[in-house]
């Protein structure tokens, strides 16, 4: 049983990354490499869609500013999709990731983001 | 006084009143003599003439002490007695080696039964009367006779292989033979093993270090015709030269000189037309007594009888190989067919035991199952394939792999029962079974039942008090292949016991099933508090005279508020089943979803930290320990290794997480190792983390 599943998605001008599951230590590694193949050198950027991620916790937050930094270095962005009340979103909140990465309820808002200057 | 022919037929007509005459006894067959008190002969009739190989007439006078040494040897000490009595001795036994020899070696000895009795002369100096009976062949059929039940006997005692060789190969001795040797052939007709025997222990000894030394010890021609065609062989007068002759290599000779053979029978062992071997009898040099065509025939019988024996020996043991083979079948079997390790699920605690039936195989049709689902829930199953032995058993493998696959795809109770019930009955092998499934949620209590025509199962409540429970369900699975099942739900307070259970534990041939329960009721009344007893406990209660396979599984809810106490290892794939039981403690503890989402998010920080820097990948383990007290949550997570100075899991965030989870937060590293211990008041349900 795997802990989490990364499902991809071209959806221009982004890529849509889905993380469904529950990322701890034991898989990071794995959903770091699953996330970086998915993203293809053009394009805007990707959305990171946590909406069905169970469970994040400091070492996937760790995971998510570096993504940040790998795509800046490519000129490109990171958004980040979770639902409203879920604990994921807490956790980003906790761990102030909203101040340095944008952080939507919706996916297509995420993409629109992406797509704007 | 002499008594000649001439005087004979000088003698009056015989009268039939007269006392009985000499003449008639002068050629009769058995050997009559008398003598005097001090040992000369006075008559002698025919028969006896002919003991020493002389006409009669001519023993008159002569001393018996002199041309019959044996039989005065004998006679002498109650001749005196005898005569001075006038009673007679009988039964005297003589053994006397005919003087005659011939080219067919030296006669056999005779054995003689003499009776000494009082002739009366009419005066006081009494003569001696000797009749001998030659019991020479009496004797050699009591023999016979003794030798071969012998042979017989061992068939009753199929012991030890070694000791029945050795007992088969000394038969014959000392009747027989002087020495005897069992030759055993191996698959390949060859000679294998020899066991040899001797009248003397130490001469066997010696034989019996020659034999194992030689290579082939049944070499020698004879022997191998006797095995070739099953016809016995009899060598007699064997001499030296012929050693030298028959010996295979030097150790064969050396082995042929110490037993010193004068004759030897040769029989085989043959079970028909099959033949497994050879017994060889010998007379030795120290004897110098030789075999007849009559020795043939006791050792062919003898040889059949051995080898009947040492066939007998063999099926026995290969039956005794094929059994212990099914049994350790049977073992493995049994293990792999029950679960290896019950799930270790928080918030409960379960035991399960398993008794095979007292009769034929220990392996039979009942089982039990339980399976920690995903989502933190405990499927239970309990089952009994109609029948007994390997076939029960293997429709018990078929089924509890099906009933676990349903389970484990979150399957409710009653769609389990009915998916397995058709593919049970569409084997339509005609196996049945009774099945009872349940699925409880240790952190709420709450359990679903369906039953398929099993015993109910019964349920200890925490006030002590028992009671079955009779859920809904469907028939027995493999029975009606589209039967609709039901399923009950309800829910067990903290601290309940339940007891899964087949017929075998409360049913007894001729006794209502109530009783039974009734039985079982009681037990559970009385039964320890521990899972692990219990189920002990009730196979205990069991009467004597129970002879079905019976399982049993006992499952606990924990009592609420106990606290938690895990250990497991320190390894980042331990995280996530850490982080569900955690919750699940949580939950059972009436802790809000809010706040517990937090606290599992504090406590895998910690944990996680523990694992990535507390030790080298593998090393240990980390044991976390929860317990709410007044209100207030505390949470201890301890390793024993050493925290590496380096930043925490996350770059320092996870630290940083914990503090601002929690209302109090204390790291302490020692020696020994790390405590993290946290708290958090539950005075703000749900609460917002503090920032």
């Amino acid at each position: 049983m795997t802990l989490a599943e990364i499902v991809a998605e071209d959806r221009p001008p982004a890529t849509v990354v889905a993380v469904r599951g529950e990322v701890d230590l034991s898989n990071v590694d794995v959903v770091r490499a699953a996330i970086v193949d998915a993203v293809p050198h053009d394009g805007h950027g990707v959305v990171l869609d946590l909406s069905a991620t169970r469970y994040l916790d400091s070492s996937g937050i760790r995971l998510l500013f570096e993504l940040a930094e790998r795509l800046q270095g490519r000129r490109q962005r990171l958004a980040v999709v979770v639902t409203e009340a879920a604990l994921v979103r807490r956790v980003l909140v906790l761990t102030k990731l909203d101040e340095a990465i944008p952080i939507l309820a919706d996916v297509d808002d995420a993409i629109a983001v992406l797509a704007s200057p | 006084m002499q008594t000649s022919p001439n005087e004979r037929s000088a003698d009056p007509a015989p009268d039939a009143r007269a006392p009985f005459g000499a003449a008639s006894l002068q050629h009769a067959p058995l050997a009559l003599a008398t003598i005097t008190r001090d040992g000369r002969i006075r008559h002698a009739n025919d028969a006896w003439g002919a003991l020493l190989d002389r006409p009669a007439p001519t023993l008159a006078d002569e001393a018996l002490a002199r041309v019959m040494p044996k039989v005065w040897e004998r006679v002498a000490p109650v001749a005196e007695w005898v005569a001075t009595h006038g009673i007679a001795v009988t039964d005297l036994e003589v053994r006397l080696q005919p003087q005659a020899t011939s080219r067919h070696g030296p006669a056999g000895e005779r054995h003689w039964h003499l009776d000494v009795f009082p002739v009366d002369r009419g005066d006081l100096d009494g003569d001696i009367g000797l009749l001998a009976v030659d019991t020479t062949e009496r004797d050699r059929a009591e023999r016979e006779i003794r030798v071969l039940a012998g042979a017989s006997e061992l068939f009753a005692q199929l012991g030890a292989r070694e000791e029945l060789l050795d007992r088969a190969a000394r038969l014959a001795v000392p009747d027989f033979a002087d020495a005897s040797i069992l030759y055993l052939t191996g698959e390949d007709g060859r000679s294998r093993r020899a066991v040899v025997t001797h009248r003397d222990p130490e001469t066997e000894a010696r034989l019996a270090a020659l034999v194992a030394r030689a290579s082939e010890p049944g070499a020698d021609g004879a022997l191998a015709r006797v095995l070739r065609t099953g016809v016995p062989a009899l060598r007699a007068g064997v001499t030296a030269p012929d050693w030298a002759r028959s010996a295979a290599d030097p150790d064969h000779h050396a082995f042929l000189v110490e037993l010193a053979a004068c004759s030897a029978v040769t029989a085989p062992l043959a079970i028909g037309d099959r033949r497994i071997g050879a017994l060889t009898l010998c007379y030795t040099s120290a004897s110098g007594r030789w075999h007849q065509q009559r020795d043939v025939t006791l050792a062919q019988e003898l040889g059949r009888r051995v080898a009947q024996l040492l066939e007998n020996l063999r099926l026995t043991e290969e039956a005794a190989r094929v059994a212990a083979r099914d049994r350790d079948v049977v073992e493995i079997l049994q293990r792999s067919l029950l679960p290896a390790a019950l799930p270790d699920v928080p918030g409960v605690r379960i035991a399960g035991s398993y008794l095979p039936a007292s009769e034929g195989l220990p392996i039979g049709g009942d089982w039990y199952d339980a399976v920690s689902l995903p989502d933190g829930r405990l499927f239970l199953a309990i089952g009994d394939v109609v029948g007994h032995g390997v076939r029960a058993a293997s429709a018990m493998g078929r089924l509890r792999t099906a009933l676990h696959m349903w389970a484990c795809e979150g399957l409710q109770p009653a769609a389990a029962l009915a998916r397995v019930n058709r593919h049970f009955g569409a084997a339509r092998d005609g196996d049945m079974a009774t099945l009872c499934a349940l699925v409880l949620d240790p952190a709420t209590g709450e359990l679903c039942i369906a039953s398929a025509g099993h015993p109910p199962p019964a349920v200890r409540e925490p006030d002590g008090s028992v009671r079955f429970v009779t859920a809904r369900g469907g028939p027995p699975v493999g029975a009606l292949p589209h039967a609709v099942y039901r399923q009950d739900a309800m829910q067990l307070e903290p601290g309940t016991m339940l007891v899964l259970y087949t017929d075998g534990l409360v049913e007894r041939r001729g006794e209502p099933i109530d009783d039974g329960l009734a039985r079982l009721e009681a037990a559970l009344a009385s039964a320890p508090s521990h899972v692990d007893d219990v189920a002990v406990h009730l196979l205990a209660q069991r009467p004597a005279d129970a002879v079905d396979d019976v399982a049993v599984l006992v499952v606990q809810l924990a009592a609420r508020g106990a606290p938690l106490a895990l250990v497991v290892p320190a390894e980042p794939r331990a995280l996530a089943s850490l982080r569900q039981s955690f919750e699940q403690w949580l939950r059972a503890v009436g802790v809000a979803p809010g706040f517990r989402q937090e606290m599992v998010l504090a406590l895998n920080e910690a944990a996680a930290n523990a694992v990535e820097h507390a030790y080298r990948p593998g090393d240990g383990r980390v044991h976390v320990e929860a317990d709410l007290r007044e209100g207030v949550l505390h949470v201890l997570v301890r390793d024993w290794g050493r925290w590496r100075p380096a930043r925490a899991v996350g770059g320092g965030r996870g630290l940083s997480l914990m503090d601002t989870l929690t209302d109090e937060l204390t790291v302490t590293t020692t020696e020994l190792g790390t405590d993290v211990v946290m708290r958090r008041a539950l005075t703000r349900p749900g609460a917002e983390p503090r920032t």
